[in-house]
Formats: C-alpha cells, structure tokens, sequence
C-alpha cells in the first residue's frame, strides 16, 4: 500500500507544474529573482521589471486581509497574479508612481495555461517568505 | 442624417454586446438556485431553515469588507475591485474552506460550495464584476 502510495506521489509530481521554471521561462528575461537593494541599484540602467522578491512583498503588503487570515490573503495574493498575468493594466497596478514611471506596465501572459498561472502565482508568494529586499 | 462617428459607435456597441457575456445572466443560471439576489436581514433569519447559501448582496459586502488595499495604494478602489474579483474567479474554481472569506457561523451553517467548473473564463470574469458592481452602495441589513 505504501508502494502505491509513493507511485501516485511520484506519477503526480511529474505531471505538476514546476512554479520555478514557469519563472525561469516566463518571467526572469525581466524581474530578476532575489536581488539585494545594492546589487539592484548598481543594475538599475538596464533592468526592465521590479525583482521578484521585491514584488512579492510589495503585492503582500497592499492586498491584506481584515482579521489577517493567513491562508485567505495568500489565496487572495494568488488570483491576483493569475489574473494580473492575463490582463496587466495601470488602472489597478501595484507598484508606486516611480516604479511605474520607470518600467511601465508589463506585457500579459497570454501563452500560460491555468496550471501554470497557478504554478508561479503560488511560487511567487511561498519563494520569498522568508527573503527579505533589502 | 446620423453622422459617420455614430454609426461606428453604434456599431462597434452593439457588436460588443452581441458578444459579451452577461454577468446577470449568468447568476440566474448558475448562482441563483442557492444565493438569493437580495433580501432583508430579518427576511433571511426567517427562511434560515430553507436557504442553502448565504445572501449573493451578504456574499458582496463580505467580500468588500474583508479585502482591504494598504500602503500607498491604500483604499485605492480600481485595486479593491480587481483584486475582488480575481478571488471570486479563482474561488469558482477551487472553493475551499481553507480560504473561505465568511464567518464560522456561515461555514458551519452551509459548507463550502461546490467547484462550478462548468464556467468559461469568460463567464467567471463577468459574473464577478457582476457580484462587485450590483452591490455597490448596497447594504445587507
């Protein structure tokens, strides 16, 4: 039982979505992943995109919850980037005026299917729980 | 004589509607049997026994209440409603009480719903701009 048990473990790890390399595909050509704030500002000339890390904190410092529900706000944090990914406008961007001035609004994401939207919604919050910008 | 802007406007208008999906629609035929469209606090304690969600108007202001913007784009209402409809679209999908937004009085009175993964993504995304907007203004009292 246990045999099959780590089968169906195995079979299903290979049809899941890796989040990481959604981002290593999709997303890292423009927002770096973890960055410090020195090593940001030294790049800033070329960079195109906020890092990810930074990104990540700032979607989780503006969408909070009213009783701070951990699980509520990152499910709410996780269909926010699933659907920013598929229609990215200014009208409900995140970032502050200076970001927006320097970088615009990005491309949408057309060529993700569901599972990956999910895949690296989900990484982009769980990968910088504990990674700080700074 | 209608000048040309107009008969392109009217045009494209009406062309869009054509196609779009209409949110209310798709309540009725979707949400309706469970979330009553809207009723009065008193009227709801009295069909307790028989209702089998809560109110679509309670859903929506709960909703509302519970996602809150901070920082320097606090309160900023584009974002408010973005993000609320985005959980909506991805709550359809996957409804779980591990990110259940109603109080523990409602979970245990009525569960969690079941996935309604019968709608399109255009569907999801009208009907939730539809739960937003209808109730804009709109208490549950």
């Amino acid at each position: 039982m246990k045999k099959i048990t780590a089968l169906l473990l195995l079979s299903l790890s290979l049809f899941a979505v890796d989040g990481q390399k959604v981002f290593d595909e999709n997303c890292k050509a423009c927002h770096l992943g973890m960055v410090s704030k020195a090593d940001f500002m030294a790049q800033i000339k070329t960079i195109k995109a906020p890092p990810m890390v930074n990104v990540s904190h700032r979607l989780k410092k503006t969408l909070t919850i009213a009783d701070d529900d951990e699980e509520v706000q990152r499910f709410v944090v996780i269909s926010f980037i699933k659907e920013y990914l598929k229609r990215p406008s200014w009208n409900y961007y995140l970032c502050d005026d200076s970001a927006f001035n320097r970088f615009g609004v990005m491309p949408a994401q057309t060529q993700l299917s569901e599972a990956e939207l999910q895949a690296v919604a989900e990484w982009v919050f769980d990968e910088f729980e504990d990674k700080e910008f700074k | 004589m209608p000048s040309l802007k107009k008969i392109i406007a009217t045009t494209l208008l009406l062309g869009t509607s054509l196609f779009a999906v209409d949110g209310y629609k798709v309540y009725q035929e979707t949400c309706k049997a469970c979330h009553v469209e809207m009723i009065s606090v008193a009227e709801t304690m009295k069909q307790m026994k028989t209702l089998k969600a809560p109110p679509m108007v309670e859903v929506s202001n709960q909703l509302k209440r519970t996602i809150i913007i901070k920082g320097s784009k606090a309160d900023d209402e584009e974002i408010h409603r973005f993000a609320t409809i985005a959980f909506i679209k991805n709550y359809l999908q996957s409804p779980s009480m591990d990110y259940f937004m109603c109080n523990p009085g409602a979970v245990d009175r009525f569960g969690v719903m079941p996935a309604q993964s019968h709608l399109n993504d255009e569907e999801r995304q009208a009907v939730a701009e539809w739960i937003y907007d209808r109730y804009e203004g709109v208490e549950f009292k």
